[in-house]
């Protein structure tokens, strides 16, 4: 269609995602939880757009409803020109093909009654004529060489490889229909250190060889900005700051970045100059019963009545990058 | 350093046995702990940490493991040979432990009030009156906010920051002078680990008890933690204060895992994780276990097994498990 | 609040798993042992007992009527179960019984299992209402018990094999279709179905692929555990006149034959019932034994 070079890959626009609450003894619908509350943004071709934030800050729902696996209560999707949230459900299955995710848990991501070959080629069998049978063996064993698995262990089902290469069948599994986009959500996150440089060191080949999109989900900021362009920070269900990694990292505007930022643990604490923690007190808001106005005010240090009553929009702000504050000022460092 | 540690384990080996044969999850591990120190245990997955620790605390599942070796001396009482049920109370009292899923080791039928209490009531033999007001004291003291009305609420109504809180005032209660946290932090998002580690350190400085880290990220205890014991596949590799164990890493596997580590400041570098995988513990490599992946290894490596040493021209304290502990250490570059 | 246990953030893999690391001695092995080769006995008899041993439902014989087991009969063959009433060999009737007991235990559970793993899966599957109105129908079926459902068909359609089953199905796929809900339930929300579904694929190649597999464990283990039931039932039924015509004398038959010359012939009810009461206990010994290796969740089914 339209897909020329210098549209974004994909576009979010003020997109809502609830989920009803039910009580427990009739099942009736008692409310909802604002799981996604109106999020925005654009993911440029070939870029990492990483999402940090904490758990249940909406981080998974944002994927999931961009992927399909949730339906957006409002707000649109648009990937590569089309626009999803209106789709037939066929241009849906069609438009899926480019897009893929990657799961955080290594464990329950993959059938367990199916062999690693098998995994991976599932997905011709969806879309046949993407690969014909013949082929299927052949390519599969490709795919398990790429990602780094030895291809003898095609016929090797999931609970015989360890949580690493179960991580690479799983990125195997999502490169199997040549998807523009990859989603990882919290894709390494349950690896061990060493794994998980090393699973990071495979996805960033597979973005320079293939030309890959990521949206790249994790709470660990410290990976966030090793493979990100780009950061969204995400609380309670909205975006509270985004900006040029270099940006979040150096100069983040928002108290919630800047917190989030102190909070992060440092390996070698003693050779780097005292920094300033910024210890939050309290607990994340209950999504079913959002504050007023801004949504971090419970947690703020800086929050004022205005806060309360006026949401804050993100939008640059201090002339830098968007940043959704009303007293959005750069940290004590540099001022 | 004349005086005696307050636990002092030596030797000690913990296995399991599995279909496959004995596997021995723990292999000939010493280490000790001083009074008052914090010392960070450290390693990945399947490592061996937990199990050393629930065999310091009498709590390894049976029947399928066993403490094949080795002594366990809590402050001059040999913990392995004493009689069982004084060990028991001692364990309940002296020494405590903290695990890392707080909701799963709470009791969700009965109120957080009534779960510390209970504490006092069994072992102190406190009138119900008496543990509660106890009880709210101390989930003020762990930070939960309004604590004298969420004395009566159950766990699931805590969120996962509050219930490890709620799971430190249970192990504080008695005021232990050892208290040991498997992953405290694990499951908690980083504003709340941060949180917990910052009152962990609280407490152990103004109770003066000594604490035993057990975790797998070794940038959480940094600011925290004096000493360092790092393990892989059922062995101590490297020992020493944490900040000579950081900074001078003698063992291959201590330097793979910084390495491996992404940070927050300085250039974004490809990272050089430690290749391949850990070894089954069922079919351990000879010689020096890490030399499958060890950029450093020479025949030598792969024919004998090192053991704990001191690392020539390094403080006495530290010590590795490696035969070319001292040419790591000058940081001379990975042979491929 | 839901999320945070998927979001165990730095919770490395669980300890590296190791295929040898798995039990050899796994759970049950003895009693899966004996309890199959009792079973497979069982098999044996019934598809080659009759065979050996004719049986003619229509042949009498007077002179040989209640004979003790060991006795000689009139023809000078050795009956080594006896003799019934009517003179027939006890052990050709046995041998029969066999085969139709366990015939119509096997048909019953195809047929239960094909409609409750139907029911259970098209209810966990989709959910909401129909989910409702399925389980609804369970419990419906289960409070209506099923010796009335037998009087009913055996009055309407009269006695036959054929209807023993359908009774005996309809009283018995609740249980395969709670099994198989129940794990569709665990299953359609596992991270690999998602994934699959991520690939495109519709609902028909997400239950074949994902959801089936995982309720056929759980199924087989069930239908061990129900065979044992159905073919106690059968018996019942068939003693009580409302099950297998008695051209076809399953061991219900036989023991119903037998109770009125318990006092002068013990043989012929007892030596049916004992071979009942074996198979049964061994299908549930198996049953449990399976359970425990593959399903411990399964326990208080
Ligand atoms: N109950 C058990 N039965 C058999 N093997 C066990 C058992 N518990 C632990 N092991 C084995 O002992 C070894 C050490 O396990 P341990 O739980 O101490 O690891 P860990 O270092 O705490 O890892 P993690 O970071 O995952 O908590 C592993 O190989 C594990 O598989
Ligand atoms: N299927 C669901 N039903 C109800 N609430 C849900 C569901 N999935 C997620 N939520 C809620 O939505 C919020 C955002 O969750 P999620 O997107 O998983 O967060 P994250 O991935 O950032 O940890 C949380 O409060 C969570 O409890
Ligand atoms: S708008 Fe107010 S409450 Fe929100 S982050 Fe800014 S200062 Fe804090
Ligand atoms: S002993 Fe050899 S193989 Fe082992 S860590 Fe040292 S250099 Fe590497
Ligand atoms: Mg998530
Ligand atoms: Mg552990």
């Amino acid at each position: 269609m339209s897909a020329n070079g210098s549209e974004p890959l994909l576009s979010v626009r003020d997109l809502h995602t609830t989920f009803p609450l039910r009580s427990a003894l009739l099942r009736r619908v008692t409310g909802h939880v604002q799981a996604v509350a109106g999020v925005s943004f654009d993911l440029r071709r070939g870029e990492t757009l990483g999402l940090v934030g904490e758990s249940g800050s909406g981080k998974s729902t944002l994927a999931r409803t961009v992927i399909g696996l949730e339906r957006a209560a409002s707000g649109t999707v648009t990937f590569d020109g089309r626009e999803l949230t209106s789709a037939s459900p066929a241009e849906l299955r069609a438009a899926r093909r480019d897009v893929q995710m990657i799961f955080q848990d290594p464990y329950s991501s993959l059938n367990p009654r199916r062999t690693a070959g098998q995994i991976v080629a599932e997905a011709w069998e969806i879309h046949p004529g993407v690969v014909p049978r013949s082929r299927w063996r052949d390519e599969a064993r490709d795919l398990l060489a790429r990602v780094g698995l030895d291809p003898s262990h095609a016929d090797r089902y999931p609970h015989q490889f360890s949580g690493g290469q179960r991580q690479r069948l799983g990125i195997a599994r999502a490169l199997a229909l040549r998807p523009k986009l990859v989603i990882c959500d919290e894709a390494v996150s349950a690896l061990d250190v060493s794994i998980q440089a090393q699973v990071l060191n495979l996805l960033a080949d597979l973005q320079a060889d293939l030309g890959l999109t990521y949206l790249f989900i994790a709470h660990d900021l410290s990976v966030v900005r090793h493979v990100s362009d780009r950061v969204a920070v995400m609380y309670a269900g909205r975006v509270v700051e985004l900006a040029e990694q270099e940006e979040i990292f150096r100069r983040p505007t928002h108290p919630y970045t800047q917190a989030l930022l102190s909070a992060v643990p440092v390996p070698r604490p003693w050779s780097q100059p005292p920094r300033e923690r910024i210890l939050l007190t309290g607990d994340v808001p209950s999504p079913a019963d959002p504050p007023s106005g801004c949504r971090f005010r419970t947690r703020c240090w800086k929050a004022r009545d205005e806060c309360a009553e006026v949401e804050p929009a993100l939008e640059p702000r201090l002339g830098l990058h968007p940043s959704a504050c009303h007293f959005a000022e750069l940290p004590a460092a540099h001022r | 350093m004349t005086e005696s540690p307050l636990l002092s384990v030596r030797d000690l080996s913990v296995r399991f046995r599995t279909g496959g044969g004995h596997v021995r999850a723990v292999d000939g591990v010493s280490f000790d702990v001083r009074r008052g120190e914090t010392l960070a245990v450290l390693g990945e997955s399947g490592s061996g940490k937990s199990v050393t620790a629930q065999a310091v605390m009498g709590i390894l599942p049976k029947p399928a493991g066993e403490i094949a070796g080795g002594t366990i001396v809590y402050d001059g009482r040999d913990l392995l040979a004493e009689d069982p049920n004084r060990v028991r109370r001692l364990r309940g009292d002296e020494i405590a432990m903290v695990f890392q899923d707080p909701l799963s080791s709470l009791n969700p039928v009965f109120r957080v009030g009534w779960q510390i209490g209970e504490m006092f009531r069994r072992h102190r033999g406190a009138s119900r009156r008496a543990a509660r007001a106890a009880a709210v004291e101390l989930m003020e003291r762990v930070g939960i906010p309004a604590a004298a009305r969420r004395v009566d609420d159950f766990p699931h109504q805590f969120s996962g920051g509050m219930r490890q809180r709620i799971m430190i005032a249970m192990a504080l209660a008695l005021r232990p002078r050892l208290l040991i946290a498997d992953e405290p932090t694990t499951a908690l998002d980083v504003t709340v680990q941060a949180q917990i580690m910052r009152l962990l350190a609280d407490l152990r400085r103004e109770e003066g008890m000594a604490l035993v880290l057990i975790t797998h990220d070794l940038g959480v205890v940094a600011d925290v933690a004096d000493r360092a014991l790092l393990m892989y596949a059922g062995r101590a590799v490297e020992t020493g204060g944490i900040r000579e164990v950081y900074d001078h890493a003698a063992h291959p596997y201590t330097r793979g895992l910084m390495a491996s580590i992404p940070d927050l400041d300085g250039p974004r570098e490809r990272l050089t994780p430690v290749r391949g995988a850990p070894p089954n513990l069922l079919a351990l490599p000879s010689g020096c276990s890490f030399h499958p992946r060890c950029p450093h290894a020479t025949d030598r490596c792969r024919a004998d097994d090192p053991v704990l040493r001191a690392v020539d021209g390094r403080p006495a304290e530290h010590r590795a498990a490696c035969h070319h502990a001292e040419e790591v250490v000058a940081g001379e570059r990975e042979r491929v | 609040m839901t999320d945070t246990l998927t979001d165990l953030g730095r919770r490395p893999a669980a300890p590296v798993p190791e295929p040898a690391v798995r039990s050899r001695s796994k759970p049950g092995s003895g009693r899966i042992r004996f309890a199959s080769a009792v079973i497979g006995l069982y098999v044996l008899v019934a598809v080659f007992g009759p065979w050996l041993v004719g049986y003619d439902p229509v042949a009498t014989s007077t002179g040989d009527r209640l004979l003790p087991p060991g006795s000689r009969t009139e023809d000078g063959s050795l009956a080594i179960f006896g003799t019934d009433q009517v003179g027939q060999d006890l052990l050709a009737q046995v041998f029969q019984g066999a085969r139709i007991s366990i015939a119509v235990g096997v048909a019953t559970l195809l047929l239960a299992g094909l409609i409750g793993v139907t029911v259970g899966v098209v209810a966990g599957w989709y959910g909401r209402w129909l989910d409702g109105a399925l389980m609804r129908l369970a419990d419906v079926q289960l409070t209506f018990p099923s010796i009335l459902l037998a009087i009913f068909i055996a009055a309407l359609l009269g006695p036959s094999v054929v209807n023993v089953v359908i009774v005996l199905a309809i009283s018995n796929w609740v249980t395969f279709a709670r099994v198989a809900r129940s794990q569709v339930l665990v299953t359609k929300n596992r991270d690999f179905v998602d994934a699959t579904r991520t690939l495109g694929a519709r609902s028909w190649h997400l239950v074949r692929h994902c959801v089936l597999p995982a309720c056929a464990a759980p199924v087989l283990v069930v239908a061990t555990v129900e065979i044992g039931h159905v073919i106690l039932a059968e018996a019942s039924l068939s003693f009580l006149g409302l099950g297998t015509p008695s051209s076809s004398p399953s061991w219900g038959v036989t023991i119903a034959n037998g109770r009125n010359y318990l006092g002068d012939a013990w043989w012929i009810s007892t030596i049916p019932g004992i071979c009942l009461a074996l198979l049964v206990v061994s299908f549930g010994l198996l049953g449990d034994a399976l359970r425990d290796r593959f399903d411990p969740k399964l326990k208080n089914l």
